[in-house]
């Protein structure tokens, strides 16, 4: 029968495009006999092939999961609507890339929750599966279906479609679910069974265990835990960084993908506090991986990969402890082997040119700087923490060592926002490269710079100080991007936005309860899909799904948060305190600023003592052995 | 540097048919540096290995003949070469054979004049290898073989491929399905593609079906050197 839907899948692949999507059998691909494995566990990324392997989750656990010789992992992402149209026509359902196996044989399907846009993917993939969408139709004969990432920090939208939520960091928990997993089976018990005894597990989330009623302001009004589920469920975090799993081999994708290297994960958390940032606040604590374990780490992928280019990634490297130290000796290590080294996410506080010249040896291929506010006030608001010498000190030397392209990201629709701070956008993007042209008419390089501008539109997160916040109105949106059309016009600057209608959706989701469940379905049956992507991206779908539900998306989207109420997600904790991020708030319609606790006292979030964990700032300390 | 050059021929088999061109480069790009093969990269501003392919195969296809110059920096063992790579290349893609160029050859690129491909045939009926032969010499007979080849945002070309094929055989049939060997023209003075030549068969031939890429083999290319027409690899031991 495998082999039967192997053949089949062989014969549609070349009338499709991409076919290489849809191939499997990379360098590194880990492929067992099925038959000879207790647990078969599917991860699947409800996005195309080149942005669910750029993804670095999913290869830890897929390569974490299948060090276990009583399991395995097999991936599956959404086949693009060519694909699916194909597998439609064929009758073809949803298979993995090792084994091309049947998704709806595999025990358990966990999907990455990374993007609220890609929801009706999952519904899509569930039903090219062959598999009923709600948990409550999903016997035993079933794969538990399980979601984790950082937008399982609110499942609420998700709640009829899934089994089991993993809240946090997935690799601190995922054995003892396969464990559990596996006694469940040689049980024979029930379904209700295995999400009873799954519920006794820290950081697992059963959904289908509490009710939970709201009022029209979207507060909660009933919550009711059964089964003997805990009240409160708490995030699980790995407390040594250092000495946790991660993967020495990368599967080597063949066809170009979103970020085509070796992600190195340096550290994950940011103590930094941006009040609109969902993960400086989930993330916590800041803990770093050691100098000596990533030297050993680069060696081993590289020498497995063959990538050129190696990316120490976490949410803000720019703060790793001796991140110059580490860049260079990786540098001068790789040199010889054309290995170049990459560092995203830098603040322009911290950032030094010096370091970025040496990185980008030859090629100068531009900067990207997050002021992420037009005026200093906005910036305090939101607690950046950075200022406009620091922007135009950095890029003014960027510019003098040859940079000519710079881009600056910034967002609209922030919390106590006016017209004014739009225009502080413009002014900000002007005299940055106004600056730019006159450092290049004073140099040899007489290339035009080019600023390009990057505005997106704030949606308001769970689990942050701005949760309370009022989303943008459409018009709202709409006539700020206008004044930010007319303002920056001219020769060395670009400007671009995002999609109110789709920011608009992000919202409804990012801060949904569990009624926007029947409307997703809803908008899933009318032809959402890819709703991440322009070309597939239908709003009036959305209103009619919504309508259809019998609600109203504008009265949705904007309803007031109670800053005394309950929310949606307060009992999903990510170990911050609400107490903290009230504070939080009431200092940013203060315009007061709250200072990083990594350089200074601490600023009282909660987060180690509600989770009994530590800081661990190792980068530094090892780097002279 | 001396010159330290090494022409492979290389398999590009099932399992990688429908990688593309540029992937197939950064696949054997990265397995150079697993391998710590001493690749030279070129001078300037954004420096990458010196290789080089005879030509682009179209996704979908199947080779054993596909040739790719590496120029190293230092001089190194050439069935060490070949080893080291075979053991890091990923299934489907292998080194057939390599040797040492030893002349400053030009560009395989520019000394590319033809190349044969095995194809299988998929027919509507049933027929006798001698009824095809009979079938495909009277296609070949035509004074003219004019084809219409579409191009991207440019008008259609519509020209004579006759004068292209130099050979065109049908080697077996078995039910339904007939398998054909040809010699085509290849490189920058004329191009044909073995699927154009498939579907020009089809077009007169109505119990024959149009090409479909995936049921094509390149299984040779030749160069020309010092006016005769020989496979690259045999161009190295002059």
């Amino acid at each position: 029968m495998t082999i039967d839907l192997a053949n089949k899948i062989e014969e549609i692949l070349p009338e499709v495009s991409k076919p290489t999507r849809y191939m499997g059998n990379e360098l590194n691909m880990i492929k067992k006999d099925l038959n000879q494995v207790k647990v078969k566990f599917a991860l699947a990324f409800p996005d195309v092939y080149e942005v669910a392997m750029s993804h670095l989750g999913i290869k830890i656990l897929y390569h974490l999961l299948n060090e276990r010789e009583d399991t395995v992992a097999e991936r599956v992402y959404a086949p693009w609507v060519d694909m699916e149209q194909k597998m439609r026509e064929h009758n073809l359902p949803l298979f993995t890339l090792e084994n091309r196996a049947k998704v709806v044989d595999f025990d358990i399907l966990g999907f990455t929750l990374q993007y609220e846009m890609s929801y009706t993917n999952i519904l899509n993939m569930l039903d090219l599966a062959g598999i009923p969408l709600k948990s409550k139709d999903r016997g035993e004969e079933f794969p538990l279906v399980i979601v984790g990432g950082p937008c399982a920090f609110n499942p609420e939208p998700l709640a009829p479609f899934v089994d089991v939520v993993l809240l946090g960091e997935a690799e601190a928990a995922i054995g003892e679910l396969v464990d559990q997993y596996l006694v469940w089976k040689d049980s024979g018990a029930s379904k209700k069974d295995l999400l009873k005894s799954l519920s006794q597990i820290e950081g697992l989330y059963i959904p289908s265990f509490y009710e939970i009623d709201y009022n029209d302001d979207g507060e909660v009004v009933k919550f009711e835990a059964k089964n003997d589920a805990p009240e409160i469920l708490k995030k699980r975090v790995i407390q040594n960084l250092d000495e946790s799993y991660y993967p020495e081999k990368l599967i080597l994708p063949y066809m170009e993908i979103v970020h085509d290297r070796v992600t190195l994960e340096v550290a994950r958390g940011c103590t930094r506090g941006c009040r609109f940032c969902q993960a400086g606040m989930i993330y916590r604590p800041v803990r770093e991986r050691s100098h000596e374990r990533i030297k050993d780490l680069a060696k081993k992928l590289i020498e497995s990969t063959g990538y050129e280019e190696i990316s120490l990634s976490s949410l803000s490297t720019s703060d790793y402890s001796k991140i110059e130290d580490l860049a260079k000796k990786l540098l001068e290590e790789y040199k010889d082997q054309r290995v170049s080294v990459a560092l995203p996410s830098m603040r322009v506080d911290s950032f030094s040119v010096d370091l970025a010249k040496e990185l980008q040896a030859v090629r100068k291929t531009g900067l990207t700087f997050a002021p992420e506010a037009g005026t200093q006030r906005l910036r305090d608001v939101i607690n950046k923490g950075i200022n406009e010498e620091d922007l135009l000190k950095t890029t003014e030397a960027a510019f003098k060592e040859g940079w000519r392209r710079v881009k600056l990201y910034f967002m609209m629709g922030l919390p106590t926002e006016t017209l004014e701070d739009i225009k502080g956008i413009a002014d900000l993007a002007k005299k940055v490269a106004e600056m730019g042209d006159e450092i290049r008419r004073n140099s040899d390089n007489k290339r035009r710079v080019k600023v390009g501008v990057s505005v997106s539109t704030f949606v308001p997160k769970p689990h942050t100080p701005f949760q309370w916040s009022k989303f943008n109105t459409l018009e709202e949106i709409k006539e700020k991007q206008q004044l930010l059309r007319n303002e920056l016009r001219g020769k060395d600057l670009s400007f671009t936005w995002t999609d109110p209608y789709l920011s608009t959706m992000e919202a409804v989701f990012a801060r949904g309860d569990r009624r926007a469940a029947e409307v997703m379905q809803r908008a899933w049956e009318l032809g959402a899909k890819f709703d991440g992507w322009s070309e597939h991206f239908d709003y009036q779908r959305w209103k009619q799904a919504f309508e259809e539900s019998g609600y109203n998306l504008e009265e949705y989207v904007y309803r007031n948060f109670n800053l005394e109420g309950r929310l949606p997600w307060d009992h999903l904790e990510v170990g911050v305190d609400k107490g903290y991020l009230r504070k939080e708030y009431q200092k940013a319609i203060d315009v007061e600023l709250t200072p990083d606790c990594r350089f200074n006292n601490c600023t009282g979030c909660g987060i180690l003592k509600n989770l009994d964990a530590r800081i661990s700032l190792i980068g530094g300390e090892n780097s002279g052995k | 540097m001396g010159n330290n050059k090494i022409r492979a021929r290389v398999l590009k088999g099932d399992k990688v048919r429908f990688i593309s061109h540029l992937d197939f480069l950064n696949t054997m790009n990265r397995a150079l540096r697993r391998a710590n093969i001493p690749i030279a990269y070129s001078q300037g501003y954004n420096p990458t290995p010196n290789i080089s392919f005879a030509t682009a195969l179209a996704v979908g296809l199947t080779s054993d003949s596909e040739y790719i110059d590496f120029e190293l920096e230092e001089d190194i063992d050439i069935q060490e070469f070949k080893d080291n790579l075979n053991q890091v290349l990923p299934q489907g893609i292998e080194i057939l054979e390599a040797k040492q160029l030893l002349s400053k050859s030009k560009s395989l690129a520019s000394l590319l004049r033809q190349s044969s491909y095995f194809a299988r045939l998929e027919l509507t009926e049933e027929l006798s290898i001698d009824k095809l032969r009979e079938e495909v010499a009277n296609f070949l007979s035509q004074k003219e073989l004019v084809i219409r080849r579409k191009r991207r945002r440019k008008k259609d070309r519509v020209f004579d491929i006759k004068p292209m094929i130099y050979r065109l055989e049908v080697i077996g049939v078995q039910s339904d399905l007939a398998t054909i060997e040809m010699l085509i023209q290849t490189g920058s003075s004329g191009n044909l593609r073995p699927e154009e030549v498939v579907d020009a068969l089809a077009d007169y031939l109505e119990f024959v079906k149009p090409a479909k890429l995936v049921n094509i083999h390149r299984s040779g290319l030749y160069i020309e050197d010092n006016g005769e027409i020989i496979p690259p690899i045999e161009a190295i031991k002059r």
